[in-house]
């Protein structure tokens, strides 16, 4: 039972990550903006699933709620109120498409080589900081400890972008 | 687990797809999308760097990231609907007026 689980938890995670490579080329070369809207939501859950399978249950939530509830939405509002069949007819991509192909490909390449080389170290079999099953506990005692300037600053953000989200889509009334 | 090399190689392929979109779109949302999907590529990064080094804090860093690309995403779309509404468009090569 042991062997099964670990050989699940083994394989399980790039079977998520295949899948969500699948969904993220979807949101890119999708036709109509409601497909790239659903192929988003998609890869948000498989990234969801990564984060549990890391053992970081807090932020699996958190992602779920977050971009999955929020932000996929206000996606959506946005995509129905722009009313994007009027532009069924144009071209979808730029005219330097396959020149950014080949340099995205480059760096892929590049990249996944140099990560692929270089020497870390073994993943701990045990974990004593980050709870295994409960690390919303630890989660919240770094942030609301160590980390409390940065989340003051970070709630300031939030209410300075929500008013300003308020003010750059109000009708101008007057004029 | 898995070798964290491979997590590194997962997360480079994301932010690639989400570079890729950014480039080759011509859609403002898909564009914002795919600004989203990059922010997610460096927080899977995050999250399996504190696994592997036993450490809360990438989570906490995580959780930043987080808030700020939601308030990028509500500041972004209320752009593209500002512009939506002068323009008619939200096909980003029609917003040239600062082309010299």
């Amino acid at each position: 039972m042991e062997a099964l689980s670990q050989f699940l938890s083994h394989y399980l995670i790039y079977i998520v990550m295949g899948l969500s490579i699948v969904t993220a080329l979807g949101i890119v070369f999708s036709k109509n903006a409601i497909h790239s809207v659903i192929a988003m939501l998609f890869t948000m859950i498989l990234v969801a699933g990564i984060y549990l399978l890391f053992d970081s249950e807090f932020l699996a939530a958190v992602q779920l709620l977050v971009y999955a509830g929020g932000i996929i939405v206000l996606f959506l509002f946005v995509v129905l109120l722009v009313a994007l069949h009027k532009l069924e007819n144009l071209r979808l991509y730029n005219t330097y498409s396959l020149v950014s192909v080949i340099l995205v490909i480059a760096l892929i390449v590049l990249l996944g080589a140099t990560f692929y080389a270089m020497p870390f170290g073994e993943a701990p079999k045990v974990v004593h900081n980050i709870i295994a099953g409960g690390s919303t506990e630890a989660v919240a005692m770094t942030l609301y400890t160590k980390f409390i300037l940065p989340f003051e600053i970070a709630s300031v953000l939030l209410l300075v972008a929500l008013i300003g989200a308020i003010i750059l889509t109000k009708a101008r009334t007057e004029q | 687990m898995i070798p964290i090399s491979h997590v590194l190689i997962y997360s480079v392929i994301l932010f690639s797809i989400g570079v890729l979109g950014v480039l080759i779109r011509r859609n403002a949302l898909i564009m914002l999308m795919s600004l989203e999907l990059m922010m997610n590529a460096a927080n899977v990064n995050l999250i399996a760097f504190s696994r592997y080094l036993d450490n809360v804090a990438g989570q906490v860093f995580a959780i930043f990231v987080m808030c700020v690309a939601a308030s990028e995403v509500a500041i972004g779309l209320a752009i593209a609907v500002a512009l939506y509404r002068n323009k008619n468009s939200i096909q980003i090569d029609h917003f040239n007026e600062l082309k010299g």
